[in-house]
């Protein structure tokens, strides 16, 4: 499908992650439109049923961003981010859903550069991916 | 009441589906809210936008999946300005009109169209095989073979007289709706009316035995007990139905919980004391509060996964409740509920 | 003395000829005369009825009403003993007798702030497995050890043999059938109670482990295969949807969960639920949509808060009144969920549960 452009939904960090989409924006880092971000007060905030609830009303793609480990604002949050997502990718690929359809990345607030690189690297694989199936099924 | 001449030569089943494709094509509604067909001769219901999505509408699935009154407090739980046409059966209406007086269900867009209800087949006895509108009158839910009010209820119904099709307009709105479709030659209804008389006279004669039955059978604590002994305390029954809308349970307050110590005591008193001990208080608390508004479905016993009589006893309860202020749930939405009510002069015989 | 040693070198065990429901009774009741417990939770018969339920029995002279390890769960043990403790710890002593799955559960429940293990004497057993009950098959009454009709959860279960928690393990699944009744002594607690019994003799004994050797590697056997190619694999959306299409939505799985303890479930609440608004529009967008939607949702939610902590006890299948394999799903994501998290629940109090905790160097891979 060649018209197919991917609606990826981002919950960024508010501290680095945002941060980071800022610098990427105000440097005027060229990238691809395709990336919904969401800002949040830590990547910890995000409950696996905020990123299944956007899988399941078909967004393509669902990014989690935050701090890199050990620069947490809250100090720790990110690790418990990072079990959580853990928890989510196994169920997934329990279920055999896609969840290469599902990215956590850290993105500090100085990585202007790194934030357009992750999302133009996702944005290609969930391109190549294709549209997510979910998104036309009538039985969710 | 007059009969408006619908669909001519059609199954009922047709007329139905054709009702809900004109509706969406006419422009009587935005969405229409029908059973359908899926993926291993299941059932859901659907809210379909466009004709194209009716493909698998399924009007009168052999089974009840989700009581209709459920699934339309989701879509319609709010004002709105689509207008949703809803086909539903005689029972889930009739529920619908109970939630609309809770207030979880909005009216003012809303199309209900029902029909000669057959019944439907108890779930754990449906093997996918029975075709929609062949139902084995042996394995019809226990609370189908009791229902006198399977036909005419909501905005308008689509009835069977004489092997013609006739819309009867029910309000206003089923009047608007046969006008938008353009229905104007009257047919009789005369072996319609004889049918269903006999029918429900012979129901409602069923009804009273089961329920005399039955009273006997749970009279006093210990055979009441007995009754829900097999009870796994799942709540499907409160879930499933279409009247238990909180989002939390009276049962469920943190504030019931009691501490051990009061379990031993329990125990103490009559050596043995049955855990989960909340069986009984959950069973009759449900009753006091939905079974003034039960309007007999049976989904409740149809979802029970021990197979306890759930829906006969809720609906005895009701009969007895409802009888009180001489209320029938689900006739009339103007009238109120008779617990947001009340008159001066009334119910002298309860005062001592 | 401690119990993990213990179970590898072997252990010390009480004995008594005959039936293990009558060897068990007699141990209840000798624990109730003598005041060493005030009640004992167990499974019971209940009079005049075929229906079996767990009861607290104070009066040993309705311990004849136990039916210790009869093969039915009617409610998950851990369900009933976090109802009994969650507000307030046990005062007196209770000899509570519980499957592996059911105490691994009450465990995770007691590690959530949901109940109290204080005060309880746990009586446990290598476990052969329960039998479906419900409608569906009718409530079987026969005694354990038959060879089928077990649970598909129960066929699967490697986790038969009871960990740290359990105070005495009856010895019920093992290689060979035992004849006699035979009790393993886990705990100081276990053993100074055994020697006040009367009617039991107290023997050396291999451990529970070499007892069970065959058992353990037929059902790790078949929990691999199960895992890997199970009839409802549930494999991709298409499967996923089909499976889920029957679901009526009665969360009767969720309230049998011994495991879903909230009292207000995130899926019940208005910021999961969709309102109106949002379901006609996606109903325009998909040009259909279920009503209510969210079966999906609910499942994978369930799965998502459930999948680490889950003993897979198989009560959600039971439960399910339209027949949707609900445990499959959730034995298959524990098993990988779970390994990951280096975890395995229900095993002792002292791991912390894993969402609570983390490593600074973990799981690396899953990041990009």
């Amino acid at each position: 499908m060649s018209d197919f452009e991917p609606r990826i939904v981002g919950f960024l960090c508010n501290w680095c992650s945002y941060a980071g989409a800022d610098l990427a924006g105000t440097s005027r880092l060229e990238m691809p439109p395709n990336l919904v971000p969401i800002r949040v007060m830590c990547s910890s905030r995000v409950d696996p049923e905020m990123v299944t609830d956007a899988f399941l009303r078909g967004a393509d793609g669902v990014l989690i961003a935050g701090c890199h480990p050990g620069d947490c604002h809250y100090d720790k949050g990110n690790y418990f981010a990072r079990r959580r997502f853990a928890v989510l990718k196994k169920v997934m690929e329990s279920l055999g859903l896609e969840s290469e359809r599902l990215r956590l990345s850290w993105i500090s607030a100085s990585e202007g550069v790194r934030f357009r690189k992750v999302v133009e690297e996702f944005t290609e694989k969930i391109r190549a991916l294709g549209p997510n199936p979910v998104s036309r099924e009538t039985l969710i | 009441m007059r009969g408006l001449v619908t669909s001519p030569g059609l199954p009922l089943r047709e007329a139905l589906l054709e009702l809900a494709y004109s509706a969406l094509r006419e422009g009587y509604a935005d969405f229409v809210m029908v059973p359908s067909r899926g993926p291993g001769d299941s059932y859901s219901w659907i809210l379909a936008g466009t004709p194209d999505a009716l493909t698998s509408a399924e009007p009168l699935p052999p089974v009840m999946t989700v009581q209709g009154a459920r699934a339309l407090s989701s879509a319609a739980g709010e004002p709105s300005s689509r207008r949703i046409l809803a086909i539903m059966r005689p029972c889930e209406a009739r529920a619908a009109v109970e939630v609309m007086k809770l207030r979880q269900i909005d009216h003012a867009n809303l199309t209900l169209v029902t029909m000669d209800c057959p019944g439907v087949i108890q779930l754990d006895l449906y093997d996918g095989a029975a075709e929609p509108e062949e139902c084995d009158p042996a394995n019809l839910r226990p609370a189908c073979r009791q229902c006198s009010e399977f036909t005419a209820c909501g905005d308008a119904c689509i009835v069977r007289s004489a092997d013609s099709n006739l819309l009867l307009p029910l309000t206003a709105k089923g009047g608007e709706l046969a006008s938008s479709l353009g229905l104007e030659e009257q047919g009789s209804l005369d072996e319609w009316s004889k049918r269903t008389e006999e029918l429900r006279a012979l129901r409602l004669g069923t009804a009273e035995g089961a329920r005399t039955e039955l009273r006997q059978q749970v009279a006093g604590i210990g055979r009441l007990s007995d009754f829900f002994a097999d009870c796994i305390g799942c709540r499907a029954c409160r879930t499933v139905c279409p009247i238990c809308y909180c989002r939390q349970c009276f049962i469920d307050m943190k504030d019931r919980r009691s501490p051990a110590s009061s379990h031993l005591d329990r125990s103490r008193r009559s050596g043995a004391a049955r855990l989960v001990s909340d069986t009984l208080l959950f069973h009759i608390g449900r009753m006091a509060h939905m079974s003034i508004s039960c309007v007999g479905c049976g989904m409740c016993e149809d979802a029970c996964p021990a197979g306890i009589p759930v829906g006969r006893l809720v609906s005895m309860v009701g009969a007895g409740t409802s009888a009180l202020f001489d209320y029938r749930a689900g006739k009339d939405p103007e009238e109120p509920l008779p617990l947001n009510t009340f008159v001066e002069e009334e119910l002298h015989e309860f005062e001592d | 003395m401690s119990s993990r040693t213990e179970a590898t070198a072997g252990g010390r065990y009480i004995r008594c000829p005959g039936d293990h429901v009558e060897g068990v009774r007699s141990i209840l009741r000798q624990l109730l005369v003598s005041g060493s417990v005030k009640a004992v939770f167990s499974l019971r018969s209940i009079p005049g009825n075929e229906s079996f339920s767990y009861s607290l029995i104070s009066d040993p002279r309705l311990v004849e009403e136990a039916v210790p390890f009869h093969p039915l769960m009617p409610v998950q043990a851990a369900r009933a003993l976090s109802q009994l403790t969650v507000s307030r710890p046990l005062e007196e002593k209770v000899a509570v007798i519980i499957r592996p799955c059911e105490l691994r559960a009450f465990i995770e429940n007691v590690k959530q702030s949901q109940g109290s293990v204080e005060n309880m004497f746990f009586i446990s057993c290598t476990c052969p497995g329960v039998g479906d009950s419900g409608k569906a098959s009718g409530n079987d009454s026969g005694k354990s050890g038959g060879g089928s009709g077990y649970r598909t959860a129960c066929s699967v279960c490697t986790d038969f043999v009871p960990g740290d928690p359990a105070d005495m393990v009856l010895l019920l699944e093992a290689d060979e059938s035992p004849e006699d009744t035979r009790i393993l002594l886990r705990s100081e607690a276990a053993a100074s109670m055994a020697e006040d019994l009367t009617g039991f003799e107290i023997v050396q004994g291999p451990s529970l482990e070499q007892l069970t050797r065959a058992v353990a590697r037929r059902r790790s056997l078949q929990r691999q295969d199960f895992i890997e190619k199970g009839p409802s694999a549930g494999s991709g959306l298409e499967e996923l949807v089909s499976l889920f299409a029957k679901c009526i939505g009665c969360r009767a799985c969720r309230q049998a969960c011994p495991l879903c303890t909230c009292l207000l479930c995130d899926y019940e609440t208005a910021r999961t639920i969709y309102p109106p608004s949002l379901i006609g529009h996606e109903a325009e967008r998909r040009g259909a949509l279920r009503v209510p939607p969210g079966t999906l949702q609910f499942h994978l939610g369930r799965l998502n808060h459930i999948a680490p902590y889950c003993t897979g006890c198989g009560q959600c299948s039971d439960a399910c009144p339209v027949g949707i394999p609900v445990a499959d799903l959730f034995i298959r994501a524990g098993s990988l969920v779970q390994p990951a998290l280096e975890y395995h629940p229900g095993r002792n109090m002292e791991d912390p549960t894993p969402l609570s905790t983390y490593r600074a160097d973990e799981l690396e891979e899953i990041t990009d």
